[in-house]
């Protein structure tokens, strides 16, 4: 018994002496640490599709144009621009600018990106097409197998990159600064080969700042890059970003100073939001349902109606997910995008769900499903959702659940899964009723929403995301003439009908709004979070 | 170690390599049998997705991409990640967190055996006692409470409360940042260390030849270590060895509090996203650790203790 | 040996303390009142017993006489701390958590006994075979027992979900895929020590079967580590259970077991501690429980325990 005691008493002296080494992380004003809830895919511009990744690609490499302190856009690598008169070319002259290996940034380098992106299958190449910059040819090299060579980018000389369109693209800024289109050096990539981006050996910053480690899995540290041509404006020296941190123990390491950006979940939110450090943040994300137009059940209206009206999206939002989610007024959610005259998109179209009653009321909720059972000759009916559990929608699914299963005449039952068998095994093949799905603006333009419910989005060789089959000839012709408007203010108008006609039908039931509740370092300035595109844009942080 | 000890091992090495091709043959069909692809953003169409399968030559027969698998694997290259680190070669991805794991894992499994017995010796020695009861109280909450509860109960302890651990695991700073997991992995292992240890060194106490040592005249201290101890102490690795293998191969929610960059969330998440080569790899790491060390307990439990015999009855 | 020097005080004249003269031969009794009267003696077996029984029926009969249901969402009492009107407090939801602890409790109990259940039946019948034959039986056995063991359950899971629906039988079916193989081992160590004892040989001799030999045997002069080892493996099945309705294999929002119910506070750990708190406790004493009733049984009937 001694023995051990004297074991163990040494232990514990030796581990005191080193909790010198305990500390550390952000103590100084010119290191940030953040944390990101998940893991990066790629480091690769051309490859990577989340969130995680593009936030730290975009922290070393820049892009033709990329974002301003207050979140708006303006030209970065490029110097000027001329646009053609029929806005169909596009001149860019870039600065000077150089990788971290000494080599010029050069046009060659976008021209070599973007015929790669189409060359390697890159899940985002359709960006590159009819449903993003509509570069000319791309559209049909990914149809029909042509040379990605042949697309219309073009490098006139070193500093001259010259991009010409096949139809007009109202957003092609936005998408410009989107990482898909970012450049890559061709020497250094072609000399790594199959090893480039997977370490940070493979790769070559231009960017505001340089990649120094990348601990898979756990963190990636940057340092400032002295060679940036936009060097003054970068006030951090280090910044660590934090991979896939567990929310407790996030928590617990703002709460020790060690960590200035904390994302945390609804059940920890009591304990903060009551601190001046606790703020919401809007995740850009919308959550519904979609609902099967083939099946019988889900075909009759009055059922869909029930179904909404069941929902209290209030207190869903307010008391369980209490992170700042908001409820859903329509398909397309607020902050997305404003009309020309300044107001937000979405509250120009107002509160579609209470305008077509279908926003929560219990009684009415009932009158719906009792008319809708009466229509489809039945006294009770088999309602199932299909949802996944590594999607940390489980707090949803159980509102969901309880909400379905309190009106008469329905059986609720809940099929949990995994997010891609969801899509792939349920959804594609047309085997569910309804299925809790999010979507996220890949552009800050309605269309990103709204055009996944054209007939032509009911899948097959287009990938579309119209899982539920629904058809509403009016809609496709407003979303038709909303392509071809050539006027800002038609455009608009239609697309707001189109949105107004999308809950006139129930063809989805939106639930929510995705909010974020974080803890943020009060001397921490500069984050700058956008709701479509990148997340986050870490170039203008400082700390007091 | 006598000749008929070595053509036992050598003829158990034979089958084991025989054990893994079985496994990963299994495996392997299995995965395919999954459904689903890798390839599963929303925004991917059919077309698209034919290509890319093509590209890693995931359209071909199953068997022949069974061939081409163990071709590669036999030359060290165990392909690329398909999902959760896009175009990653396994050997790095699944290589460097394996070292990690295991270097956590064998620790916890050492410092957690060593302290399982200690307090199961006690408990047997005191039978009965409050420390018996104290030890038994212990072993039970170290099996009741996850790992991860007490993982997160020293983080913030230790950690946040008290400044004295790191709150993070750190690789320029691997000992000190290792000892709140190291802990926590350990909790179990102790558990269920301590009650085997108990168990066993109760009938060895009670058993004839200790009676009759006693009866000789040793005295209690030579009585203890010399026979109890060995006798109780030899099955005890029957228990330690697997639950060092589990340990290993990672513990997802501990490594995430930590934030290690261990195997723990690869096998899981490579399952749930169809990262075939990724669930492989971990698979077959796993079954390599566990069969390797079934054969070293196997082996030297029939060394040690004379009274085993292994191999067939004469 | 060393010559003794025996002084004068070393020897105690003992008397009468102990009458030789009387011959007395313990009562027969059968077996069993001879375990239960050595189970009774012992308190904390007793103690165990008696708790694992008042759980139980906390666990069938509390959820009926509470007026809250288990699955009653009502957020305006979200997160209360144990009082007055909600024993136990309760979750995230405003669900009572007194009725959902025990609701938890009858759940992870069945899991807990057809854990036990398939511990002893495959598991150690697994290993008694396995360790007795020896030879090819053994390896071929062993070696299966590798295969299922590397291969992911998850994996065989998936494929299950295809055609199985998650439910408490799912579940059940999971745990035979592994749940036995820790057991089987130890049994297999066991039988080892055990077999090549002399009173094995002499019931071979005596031209017992296999069969005998195993059973009457072997198996009753090693089941005191098997009894204590397989309550060790309960809070495993019942984690596993919780792991998983966690990947959603198991069982599914809004029911609860004690793993459920931890994991789901888990998460709430920092700010609201007594939603896990409260099934860690109820599953520890469960577990003591089972502890001291293993033990107590162990010790009941170890025959070489028998008081004179």
């Amino acid at each position: 018994m001694k023995k051990i005691r004297k074991v163990l008493s040494a232990l514990v002296c030796g581990a005191m002496a080193l909790t010198l080494t305990a500390c550390g992380g952000s103590g100084s004003s010119d290191s940030v640490v953040l944390m990101s809830e998940n893991d990066l895919m790629s480091l690769d511009s051309r490859m990577a599709t989340d969130g995680t990744s593009f936030n730290i690609i975009s922290a070393f490499t820049d892009g033709l144009y990329g974002y301003k302190e207050d979140g708006t856009l303006d030209l970065a690598l490029a110097d000027k621009v001329d646009v053609s008169k029929d806005q169909l070319k596009y001149t860019f002259t870039l600065k000077d600018a150089k990788w971290s290996n000494g080599d010029a940034v050069t046009a060659n380098d976008f021209v070599y990106a973007w015929r790669t992106v189409i060359k390697k299958n890159s899940e985002y190449a359709f960006l590159l097409g009819s449903q993003g910059a509509n570069i000319k040819n791309a559209q049909s090299v990914m149809d029909n197998g042509g040379n990605p060579d042949t697309i219309g980018v073009t490098a006139k000389d070193d500093k001259t990159l010259v991009v010409e369109l096949d139809a007009k693209c109202g957003f092609l800024d936005k998408l410009l600064a989107f990482p898909t289109f970012f450049p890559i050096n061709e020497k250094f990539a072609e000399e790594q080969g199959d090893q480039y981006a997977n370490s940070v050996s493979g790769l070559l910053s231009c960017g505001a700042f340089k990649l120094d480690a990348w601990e898979v899995g756990t963190k990636v540290t940057l340092s400032k890059n002295a060679d940036y041509w936009d060097a003054d404006t970068v006030k951090i020296n280090n910044l660590t970003i934090n991979l896939a941190q567990d929310q407790s123990a996030a928590a617990l390491q703002y709460d020790n100073g060690e960590l200035d950006y904390c994302i945390i979940s609804s059940s920890l939110v009591d304990k903060y939001s009551a601190k001046d450090f606790y703020g919401n943040i809007n995740n850009g994300f919308l959550w519904y349902l979609f609902v099967n137009f083939e099946d019988k059940t889900m075909a009759n209206e009055n059922i869909r109606k029930g179904l909404s009206a069941a929902i209290n999206r209030e207190d869903l939002c307010q008391n369980v997910l209490k992170d700042g989610s908001s409820p859903a007024l329509g398909f397309v959610p607020a902050e997305l995008t404003k009309t020309e005259d300044g107001t937000d998109f979405a509250e120009k179209s107002g509160d579609l769900l209470a305008k077509n009653k279908i926003n929560f009321d219990k009684t009415q909720a009932q009158a719906y499903i009792d008319a809708g059972l009466k229509e489809l000759g039945k006294s009770s009916i088999d309602v199932s959702m299909v949802y996944g559990t590594d999607e940390a929608v489980d707090d949803v699914a159980t509102y969901l659940e309880q909400a379905f299963s309190s009106l008469k005449g329905i059986n609720f039952k809940l099929i949990p899964t995994q997010k891609q068998s969801r899509i792939n095994e349920y959804q594609e093949k047309g085997n569910f009723q309804l299925s809790l799905t999010r979507w996220g603006p890949d552009y800050a333009d309605a269309t990103t929403y709204l055009n996944n419910m054209e007939k032509s989005q009911w899948g097959g060789n287009n990938g579309g995301n119209n899982y539920g089959h629904y058809y509403n000839a009016k809609y496709d012709e407003l979303m038709k003439k909303a392509r071809e408007a050539t006027k800002t203010t038609d455009r608009e108008s239609l697309l707001l009908q189109a949105n107004e006609i999308l809950m006139e039908d129930v063809a989805i039931i939106p639930i929510f709004s995705q909010g974020q509740a974080v803890l943020t370092n009060p001397s921490l300035k500069g984050l700058v979070h956008n709701a479509a595109g990148t997340p986050y844009i870490y170039k203008y942080l400082t700390k007091e | 170690m006598d000749k008929s000890m070595l053509k036992y091992i050598a003829k158990r090495l034979l089958i084991s390599l025989v054990t893994l091709f079985v496994i990963i043959l299994v495996l392997f069909l299995m995965l395919k049998l999954m459904p689903g692809t890798p390839f599963n953003d929303e925004k991917l169409s059919a077309s698209q997705k034919a290509v890319i399968m093509a590209k890693y030559g995931l359209d071909k027969p199953v068997l022949t991409q069974f061939a081409t698998y163990f071709k590669n694997m036999c030359t060290g290259d165990f392909g690329v990640s398909y999902v959760i680190q896009k175009d990653m070669p396994i050997s790095q991805l699944v290589g460097t967190a394996s070292i990690i794991s295991f270097k956590l894992g064998i620790a916890a499994t050492i410092v957690g055996a060593l302290i399982g017995m200690l307090l199961g010796i006690v408990a047997a020695l005191n039978k009965n006692t409050w420390l018996d009861s104290l030890a038994t109280i212990i072993s039970v909450l170290g099996v009741s409470i996850p790992s991860f509860v007490f993982a997160l109960l020293l983080l913030y302890l230790l950690g946040a409360k008290i400044h004295i651990l790191p709150t993070a695991y750190s690789s320029t700073n691997q000992f000190v940042s290792s000892i709140m997991p190291v802990i926590a992995l350990a909790m179990s292992v102790i558990a269920n260390v301590a009650r085997f240890t108990r168990t066993e060194m109760i009938s060895v106490l009670n058993s004839d030849y200790m009676t009759l040592a006693e009866a000789k005249g040793l005295d209690h201290k030579t009585l203890i270590m010399k026979h109890a101890l060995r006798n109780s102490l030899i099955p005890v690795i029957t228990i330690v060895g697997p639950i060092m293998v589990n340990i290993m191969t990672g513990t997802m929610v501990v490594e995430k509090i930590f934030g290690i960059p261990g195997l723990g969330k690869l096998l899981i998440s490579s399952i749930q996203q169809n990262d075939y080569n990724v669930t492989l790899a971990c698979s077959f790491l796993y079954a390599f650790l566990y069969i390797v060390i079934v054969l070293v307990i196997d082996v030297s439990y029939g060394i040690i203790d004379p009274r085993i015999r292994l191999g067939k009855d004469e | 040996m060393d010559k003794f020097e025996f002084l004068p005080d070393d020897f105690e004249f003992v008397g009468d303390k102990q009458d030789i003269t009387k011959d007395q031969v313990t009562p027969a009794v059968p077996f069993w009142t001879d375990v239960w009267r050595r189970f009774r003696k012992n308190k904390g077996a007793v103690i165990g017993a008696c708790v694992i029984i008042l759980i139980t029926l906390m666990a069938i009969f509390m959820p009926m006489f509470s007026s809250y249901k288990f699955d009653a969402i009502d957020s305006a009492s979200a997160n209360l701390t144990p009082n007055g009107v909600h024993w136990f407090g309760t979750d995230n939801f405003g669900r009572d958590l007194w009725v959902r602890t025990w609701e938890g409790t009858r759940v992870s109990l069945i899991v807990a006994f057809a854990a036990v259940v398939i511990d002893v039946v495959l598991g150690i019948t697994y290993g008694m075979i396995s360790g007795y034959f020896g030879g090819m039986v053994d390896s071929v056995m062993q070696r299966i027992q590798e295969i299922l063991n590397s291969i992911p359950t998850l994996v065989i899971l998936t494929l299950l979900m295809t055609v199985l629906d998650p439910s408490l039988f799912t579940i059940i079916f999971a745990l035979m895929f592994t749940e036995w193989i820790g057991m089987s081992r130890i049994t297999r160590a066991q039988v080892l020590k055990i077999k090549e004892e002399e009173f094995v040989l002499a019931s071979r001799t005596l031209g017992a079967s296999h069969f005998f030999i195993i059973f009457k045997e072997v198996l009753p002069n090693i089941y005191s580590q098997l009894i204590v080892m397989a309550m060790m493996t309960i809070p495993n099945a019942i984690f596993y259970e919780a792991y998983l309705s966690f990947v959603g294999l198991g069982l599914t929002v809004p029911q609860a077991s004690l793993g459920v119910l931890i994991n789901d506070g888990f998460k709430y750990f920092l700010s609201y501690p007594h939603m896990m708190a409260i099934p860690v406790i109820v599953l520890a004493l469960l577990m003591l429980s089972f502890n001291l009733f293993g033990d107590g049984l162990r010790d009941a009937l170890d025959p070489t325990m028998k008081e004179m």
